[in-house]
C-alpha cells in the first residue's frame, strides 16, 4: 500500500510564499532527524507499543499515584496502616475477649492480622482500579498509549501499599515469638500470586465499569461476602467439611492458607488434606479462567472504549 | 526528494451513538433495557496525503469530522475503513495539558507526558529545563499544576508535546487559547518544526493560521473532504460555504 507511488498534492497556482515552500526543501536532516519507514497508524489497544515504554509509563503511574495518596496528609504513609491495624485491634478484641472463639484457635492474632492485610490489599487494588479507566478519560480520549497501564498502575499502587504493610506484619510475627523459618523466603511467591488475582479481578472490573457505573455499589457488597466466606477470621477446619470445598474455590482461600502454612504454621495439615484435590484443582482453574477472562475482555475492549466513555 | 509523512486512504468512521443509553446493571438485568444507538457517520472516504517539513491545515465548519479525523490519526480512536500510513512518531497536541495532574509539580507531569509520547524517562528528565524555558515557567515551576492559570498551563502542555522529537505532529485549534505573545510563539514553533523536516496538521477555523503556516489545505463538510488543494482556494471555499445555511441538520 505505503510502496505505490504517490501523487504529489495539488497545489493552487497562486501565492508566492507556497511557491518558496516547494522550490527551498527544508533542511530534511537538520537536528539528527533520520527518515522513518511508513507504518499503518496503530489505533488504541490494551497493550500495543514497545515493551519499554509499556514498563517506564506503568511504574510512572503507579509511583506517581502513590506519592500523590500521601502527600498532603501529615502522617502520610501511617494512615494506610493504621487502616487496617484498627480493623485488626477490633477483631481480635471481639473474637478473643467478647465472642472468645480465637482461644481455641493456635496463633490467632498472628494469622488474623497476615489474613487482613492479605485482604486488604486485594481489596485496595481491586476497588481503586475499578473506577480507573473511566476516571482517566480525558487521557484515554486524546493520548495513544496501552490501556491497560490504567488499571494496572493502581494495582501496583495498592501493592506499594502492601509491601509496606507486611513489613509491620513481619515485625509483629517476630514481636510474637513466631519463628522465622526457611519457607519464609516464600513469601514472594505468595504475593506474586495474590497479586495476579487481584489484577485480573481489577482489570475486569475497570472494563465493566464503564458499562456498569452501578458497579461500585453491588462491588462493595460482594467484598463485604469474600471477607466473611474466606478464613479470615477464621480458620479452613472450622468450616464444616460440606462447605469447605465451596470455599476453597474462591481462590483467595488457598493463598491465605498457602501464606499460614509457609509463614506460621509449617506443621498444619496440607490444603489437599483438608479439602482434597478436586476443590484446589477447581480453585485454580478459577483463578486462570478470571485471568483470561479478564485479558480477552480487556483487550477486545480496549480499541473502543474511547468512544464508548 | 521529498517524501511524504502521512498517507490518509479513505478513511471512514461511523460512531454508535446510544440514543437510549444503559449504563447500569440495575437497568440492564432488573428492568431489562437494551441499548438503543442511531449511526452518525463522521468521516467518510477521506484521503490525503502530508510530504515532511510541510503542514497542512484541516478546515470545515462544526461537526464536520475534524476531531474525529485526527483522533484517528493520534490513535484513540480506530477508524471502520481505510488506512492511514505515518512515517516516524505522531504527538497529539487536541487538548493542551490532557494527562497533567493538577495535584503535581511541572515536573512530574511533563515527564510524564514525555514518556507517554515515547521518550524514555531519563530522556525526558534531561529535556525538562529546555521545555519549562520555553513555556517560561521556570519561576513557577514548584507549583501545583493546579494553581497554574489556564494559560500556563496550555503553554506547558505546548511545550513538552514539541519537545518529544515527534515526527508529526497534530494541532487542534491550539492557537485559540493563548495570548498574543503565545501565538507568535506557537508561529515561531510551526516554522521551526517545518525547517527541521517535520509535519503538522493544523486544525483551525482561523482563515489566517491557515494561509500563514500551511501550503495546502483541506476542507471537511458532512465527513468528506469537500476541497482539496492550496490553502487560498481552500479558505476561500470554506467561507463561501460559512456564508451558506447548514446542509442537512445532523
Amino acid at each position: 500500500m505505503s510502496s505505490q507511488p504517490l501523487t504529489r498534492v495539488v497545489t493552487g497556482a497562486d501565492g508566492v510564499s507556497r511557491e518558496q515552500e516547494f522550490t527551498n526543501p527544508p533542511a530534511r536532516q537538520g537536528g539528527g532527524r533520520r527518515r522513518k519507514p511508513m507504518q499503518p497508524i496503530e489505533g488504541p489497544s490494551a497493550f500495543g507499543g514497545d515493551r519499554r515504554r509499556f514498563m517506564s509509563l506503568l511504574w510512572i503511574t503507579a509511583v506517581q499515584d502513590y506519592r500523590l495518596m500521601y502527600r498532603n496528609s501529615l502522617l502520610g504513609y501511617v494512615w494506610t496502616l493504621l487502616r487496617p491495624l484498627l480493623f485488626f485491634a477490633v477483631l481480635y478484641l471481639v473474637f478473643t475477649r467478647v465472642i472468645r472463639f480465637g482461644n481455641a484457635v493456635p496463633d490467632y492474632a498472628v494469622l488474623l492480622l497476615m489474613n487482613i492485610m492479605l485482604f486488604q490489599f486485594f481489596i485496595d487494588a481491586s476497588s481503586s482500579a475499578m473506577g480507573s479507566v473511566v476516571r482517566g478519560e480525558p487521557l484515554v480520549r486524546k493520548m495513544h498509549f496501552p490501556r491497560i497501564v490504567i488499571p494496572l498502575a493502581n494495582v501496583i499502587t495498592a501493592f506499594m501499599t502492601s509491601l509496606m504493610n507486611f513489613v509491620v506484619v513481619i515485625g509483629f510475627f517476630l514481636a510474637s515469638g513466631v519463628e522465622p523459618i526457611a519457607t519464609w523466603l516464600l513469601l514472594p511467591v505468595i504475593m506474586a500470586t495474590l497479586f495476579v488475582f487481584s489484577a485480573s479481578v481489577a482489570i475486569l472490573l475497570s472494563t465493566a465499569y464503564v458499562w456498569f457505573r452501578d458497579l461500585d455499589h453491588i462491588w462493595g457488597v460482594l467484598t463485604r461476602v469474600l471477607f466473611y466466606t474466606t478464613p479470615i477470621l477464621f480458620p479452613l477446619e472450622f468450616v464444616p467439611e460440606s462447605f469447605r470445598w465451596i470455599i476453597t474455590l474462591n481462590p483467595l482461600t488457598p493463598i491465605l492458607y498457602e501464606a499460614r502454612v509457609l509463614l506460621v504454621q509449617p506443621d498444619a495439615p496440607s490444603l489437599t488434606e483438608l479439602v482434597g484435590v478436586a476443590p484446589v484443582i477447581g480453585s485454580v482453574i478459577v483463578g486462570i479462567g478470571l485471568l483470561v477472562g479478564a485479558l480477552s475482555l480487556f483487550i477486545r475492549q480496549a480499541p473502543r472504549v474511547a468512544e464508548a466513555l | 526528494m521529498i517524501h511524504n509523512a502521512l498517507e490518509v486512504e479513505n478513511l471512514s468512521k461511523t460512531f454508535r451513538i446510544p440514543t437510549n443509553r444503559v449504563a447500569t446493571l440495575r437497568e440492564r438485568f432488573v428492568e431489562r433495557k437494551g441499548m438503543e444507538y442511531r449511526n452518525l457517520k463522521v468521516l467518510d472516504q477521506v484521503s490525503f496525503e502530508l510530504r515532511e517539513g510541510e503542514f497542512l491545515g484541516v478546515t470545515g465548519r462544526n461537526g464536520s469530522g475534524k476531531s474525529t479525523l485526527l483522533k484517528i490519526l493520534a490513535g484513540t480512536y480506530r477508524a471502520d475503513s481505510g488506512t492511514a500510513y505515518a512515517a516516524g512518531r505522531i504527538a497529539p497536541i487536541i487538548e493542551l495539558g490532557v494527562g497533567f495532574n493538577a495535584e503535581l509539580p511541572a515536573f512530574d507531569n511533563v515527564v510524564m507526558n514525555a514518556v507517554m509520547m515515547g521518550l524514555t524517562p531519563t530522556e525526558a528528565r534531561r529535556r525538562y529545563p529546555k521545555i519549562i524555558e520555553f513555556a517560561e515557567l521556570v519561576d513557577f515551576q514548584h507549583l501545583k499544576l493546579r494553581n497554574y492559570s489556564s494559560g500556563m498551563r496550555a503553554r506547558l502542555g505546548f511545550a513538552v508535546m514539541t519537545h518529544v522529537e515527534a515526527d508529526i505532529l497534530l494541532f487542534d485549534e491550539v492557537l485559540a487559547v493563548g495570548d498574543a505573545r503565545f501565538k507568535e510563539k506557537c508561529s515561531e514553533t510551526f516554522e521551526r518544526l517545518k525547517s527541521e523536516g517535520r509535519a503538522g496538521i493544523l486544525v483551525t477555523h482561523s482563515i489566517g493560521e491557515v494561509v500563514r503556516h500551511c501550503a495546502t489545505a483541506i476542507l471537511l463538510e458532512d465527513g468528506k473532504v469537500h476541497t482539496r488543494g492550496a490553502s487560498a482556494e481552500v479558505v476561500a471555499e470554506y467561507q463561501r460555504l460559512q456564508s451558506q445555511p447548514a446542509s442537512a441538520p445532523v
